[in-house]
């Protein structure tokens, strides 16, 4: 049991503290009995014991009343949480892992329309995956008439940049609706709310520990 | 026997049935019985927070943060079978989080200034002599208490100063024994070190 300093520096502490079992209490009290080093280290852990009793407690501003009354003031603000408020919390803070999941799941959707998409213009598989793309998948028609709108004024007050506005007004037509969700819209979206529970959460610790102490 | 107004235990508050009824009760929203939890355990509150951060003004405040938080979460707490301070552990570990929170808040590093006017000195009966010398001693003891690195003071403190048990320490503190120990022999070395001149002085 005591085989080198730092286990017996633990055995001795250990004994001081009075946390060993009967047994191994009697081993550590016969051991002490031939070593006079580890008579030396419980002296010194006594010595300590006495010394660290000499800092006082906290010397108290408030009496007893007086602090359960400043406690129980700031209690009439609060009540004990209810399991409906328990569960509102604990989905709060699941919002995160909530928005990034949907983001994956449609981010990793997209990556298997597209790898299909490709594979369908290489030729490959078209009997079989070709019936299992939504025929007629047509792109959001408003933004084409919008890029349009956009192309024309900017044709009259920059005419150099036209033709660069038809372009990308016409490949953004081109896009399907699940493509503008997928890579415009709802990380726009997540991005917003997760922002925007970020910010809160901030502002909810903030309060919580009080800025500006 | 509750805690007197001069701040010393005269006695450990155990989970006896009146602490597991005010305990149950408050959990009912029985604000008055809450109450009556804190007059209970104030003491030995402040004391952590205070021996934690060295500044009683802060640890009473934090102490009633301690206290308001305890309040809100109260209904995740259970009484363990053969556990006879429970309450007082799942409070100190409230204490001692509101501690460090204290201290990472702080803008000073872990060492608070100690005013020795301030540090109330045990037996005021003393010679003038005496006295200067216990308050030197006490600050001395409290500087070099507050000098240890935050995991092994809060070791320390629950140890030596409420008394707490190596399996109660870690629970509190949710580490395994084996950590509580090396952390308490660490701060022992520590104090024995910086201590050395009071310590031969008393041997």
């Amino acid at each position: 049991m005591i085989n080198n300093d730092r286990h017996t520096h633990i055995q001795v502490q250990a004994y001081h503290d009075g946390e060993l079992s009967s047994a191994q209490t009697a081993r550590v009290e016969a051991h002490l009995a031939t070593c006079a080093r580890c008579r030396d280290e419980l002296a010194a852990l006594r010595s300590l014991a006495s010394l660290l009793e000499t800092a006082p407690p906290a010397p108290l501003r408030l009496g007893q009343d007086r602090f359960a009354a400043q406690v129980a003031l700031q209690l009439h603000r609060r009540s004990p949480s209810t399991p409906t408020q328990q569960v509102l919390r604990t989905g709060w803070r699941l919002i995160p892992a909530i928005l990034v999941g949907v983001w994956l799941f449609f981010q990793t959707a997209f990556l298997l329309t597209s790898v299909i998409t490709v594979l369908l213009a290489l030729g490959i598989g078209v009997e079989t995956l070709g019936a299992a793309l939504p025929a007629g998948a047509t792109g959001l028609r408003w933004v084409g008439e919008l890029g349009s709108v956009l192309s024309a004024i900017v044709g009259r007050l920059a005419p150099q940049a036209a033709p660069v506005m038809q372009v990308i007004s016409n490949r953004l037509a081109r896009l399907s609706l699940f493509a503008w969700a997928a890579n415009f819209i709802l990380p726009l979206g997540i991005g917003l709310f997760l922002w925007s529970w970020l910010a809160g959460w901030m502002a909810s610790q903030r309060q919580r520990f009080g800025a500006g102490n | 026997m509750l805690p007197d107004e001069t701040g010393v235990a005269t006695s450990p508050v155990r989970d006896d049935q009146n602490v597991q009824d005010l305990v149950h009760r408050a959990q009912a929203g029985d604000r008055q019985a809450f109450g009556s939890l804190v007059c209970q355990y104030r003491t030995g509150v402040v004391n952590v927070v205070y021996r934690m951060c060295g500044d009683a003004a802060l640890a009473e405040d934090a102490a009633q943060d301690c206290f308001i938080r305890a309040w809100e979460h109260l209904h995740r707490f259970q009484f363990q079978p053969g556990s006879t301070h429970g309450f007082r552990n799942w409070l100190y570990r409230i204490a001692t989080n509101c501690a460090l929170n204290l201290l990472r808040q702080a803008k000073t590093p872990h060492i608070a200034t100690i005013d020795l006017a301030n540090v109330p000195v045990p037996d005021p009966h003393r010679s003038p002599e005496g006295r200067i010398e216990a308050e030197e001693r006490a600050a001395a003891v409290t500087q070099a208490v507050l000098a240890l690195p935050d995991a092994s003071r809060v070791a320390l403190i629950l140890r030596e100063y409420e008394g707490l048990s190596y399996k109660e320490i870690a629970q509190t503190l949710d580490i395994p024994i084996g950590t509580v120990m090396s952390r308490l022999n660490y701060a022992r070395s520590q104090l024995r070190e910086s201590l050395a001149s009071y310590l031969e002085a008393e041997g």
